[in-house]
């Protein structure tokens, strides 16, 4: 084989070995960045409680939510005081807010039972996982829910729903 | 040795490698027990379940927020997902198979698109690059409208580049009522390729006038794709304000930096794209040919929507880096073969030392 030829295979492979070096670093890194965008955020006792909500309640029935769970009722057409397209939603930044430190984070039932009033809730959702109303994520203070005269617990698998008292 | 261009065997062939490692990358759907949430893509099994339910689309009665207001986002996705589930008969396996279909179409895609402009192999080339850069497999791997949407992106501007009218005008109304992003980076991509190629034959002629082919062809459908979006925008809203939503309010999206830029395109398509954009702007301004222009238009609008803070507007910035993926794909595609080809087409007797006589 004569010089030239054999110049050129070799600068092609050498391309070729460069770009798949860097190819393969690349296609890593695109596989790490995206397997956490495949965590389904919420749990299995989560959706396990669907069952529950498809047999207990009516289309359209409103749940006090984060965005997660709220997305997860609309899945079986049910909805959450959070969750899907804010694009042109009234006041949602105040509606986040309000569901984030006035009902999950609030400081007792009464106002954490007024939220879910003011918003047409039927029942509350309290999944047995980190929670997202909008703006921080925050593990769920059972103490809102429990022994209290404004929610009644109807169901629990670990992931828990409370109806909001009237 | 083996004639890429004489024998397309071998064309297809790397084509479906390029496939596989596209459907390897998108398989991580089905490893969870649930299919991925982020990114509301409960909202749109919502509206295909309801579609399945009560055979009505429900364009007054959102789910969101708690629902009673009118939705806002294009249908088409939701009924793609109501007709997948109706036949597999299960909606969670419905949402991870649309995975793999768009799995499937974006090397086919971006290989028809950039064989258009280049050829062949740089065709397959692009192919397998598009398995690369991260962004676009996180938005492509996840049950979303835009996946679809960045999914067909690749097959409209092949058909624009193509002239292929019928084609681009069926793929513009699809996008249009696919993905809202999506089709605004279509329909900028459009306009600006129209604009360039005015521009190119008033330089030629020294004479305003419209863009004829392909030029002509984008300008329809940017046309198309205003009157259809904003058409659906006052059909579910009642007002054609397509700009007085909540992400623009509240300036949704991130300023885009190098580091991130990096991070999002990776080594191979920063350099690769980089080297592509500098040889085919040098080689369009000193001769233009129609198809490169609108891959540089496509570029160049890409640049401005994830820089569009620097002219006041901060919405989306780091959420369009996907879509100026396209482009700079089919630019890294174009280096990559051009590189090569000057490699085997150099005088490597040159660089030997002569012989004395």
């Amino acid at each position: 084989m004569r010089f030239d030829e054999l110049a050129r295979i070799a600068s092609v492979v050498a391309i070729f070995a460069v770009v798949a070096y860097f190819a393969n670093q690349d296609l890593e890194s695109a596989l790490n960045q995206a397997k956490p965008w495949m965590n389904p955020v919420v749990s299995q006792n989560e959706v396990a409680a669907l069952g529950w909500v498809k047999a207990n309640t009516a289309e359209r029935t409103i749940f006090a939510s984060d965005i997660f769970g709220g997305e997860l009722l609309m899945s079986v057409l049910r909805e959450g005081t959070e969750g899907g397209d804010w694009a042109i939603v009234p006041n949602v930044v105040q509606r986040m807010h309000d569901m984030q430190y006035d009902f999950y984070e609030a400081n007792s039932s009464e106002q954490a039972w007024r939220i879910a009033l003011k918003y047409n809730a039927e029942y509350a959702w309290v999944p047995d996982r980190a929670l997202f109303p909008g703006f921080a994520w925050k593990g769920v203070n059972y103490a809102i829910f429990d022994n209290s005269p404004y929610f009644e617990k109807v169901f629990d698998n670990g992931h828990r729903i409370y109806k909001v008292k009237k | 040795m083996i004639d890429l261009n004489g024998d397309k065997r071998w064309i297809y062939a790397l084509l479906i490698i390029a496939i596989a490692a596209s459907v390897y990358s998108h398989s991580m759907v089905w490893k969870e027990f649930y299919y991925p949430t982020f990114g509301n893509t409960n909202l749109h099994v919502a509206f295909a379940q309801h579609i399945l339910t009560h055979g009505e689309y429900p364009i007054q009665n959102d789910y969101s927020y708690g629902g009673g207001i009118p939705t806002l986002y294009v249908p088409g996705y939701r009924l793609l997902l109501a007709g997948t589930a109706l036949i597999a008969g299960n909606m969670d396996f419905a949402v991870r198979l649309l995975v793999m279909l768009f799995a499937v179409l974006l090397p086919v895609g971006f290989f028809l698109f950039t064989r258009e402009l280049f050829g062949d192999v740089t065709g397959v080339a692009a192919a397998f690059f598009a398995s690369l850069p991260a962004e676009l497999l996180i938005y492509t791997v996840r049950p979303l409208p835009q996946a679809l949407g960045l999914a067909l992106l690749p097959f409209a501007f092949y058909a624009i580049a193509a002239d292929k009218r019928k084609a681009a005008f069926a793929l513009t109304i699809a996008i249009a009522l696919i993905h809202q992003e999506t089709i605004a980076f279509l329909a900028a991509g459009a306009f600006a390729f129209a604009f360039l190629q005015a521009l190119s034959d008033f330089a030629r002629t020294r004479k305003l006038a419209l863009p004829q082919g392909a030029a002509w062809t984008a300008l329809l459908c940017w046309a198309l794709a205003l009157f259809v979006y904003v058409g659906w925008h006052f059909v579910a809203t009642g007002n054609a304000n397509v700009f007085d939503i909540a992400q623009f309010k509240n300036h949704e999206g991130n300023i885009v930096e190098f580091n991130l830029f990096l991070e999002k395109n990776g080594m191979v398509l920063t350099i690769g794209s980089l080297l592509g954009l500098v040889a085919l702007a040098t080689r369009s301004i000193t001769n233009p040919r129609e198809k490169e222009l609108l891959l540089l238009a496509l570029a160049l609008v890409g640049i401005a929507f994830i820089k569009n803070d620097l002219v006041g507007v901060r919405v989306f910035m780091d959420r369009f880096i996907v879509f100026l993926q396209v482009p700079l794909v089919v630019l890294t595609a174009y280096a990559f073969t051009g590189i090569c080809d000057y490699a085997l087409h150099f005088d490597w007797n040159s660089i030997l030392p002569r012989r004395s006589s």
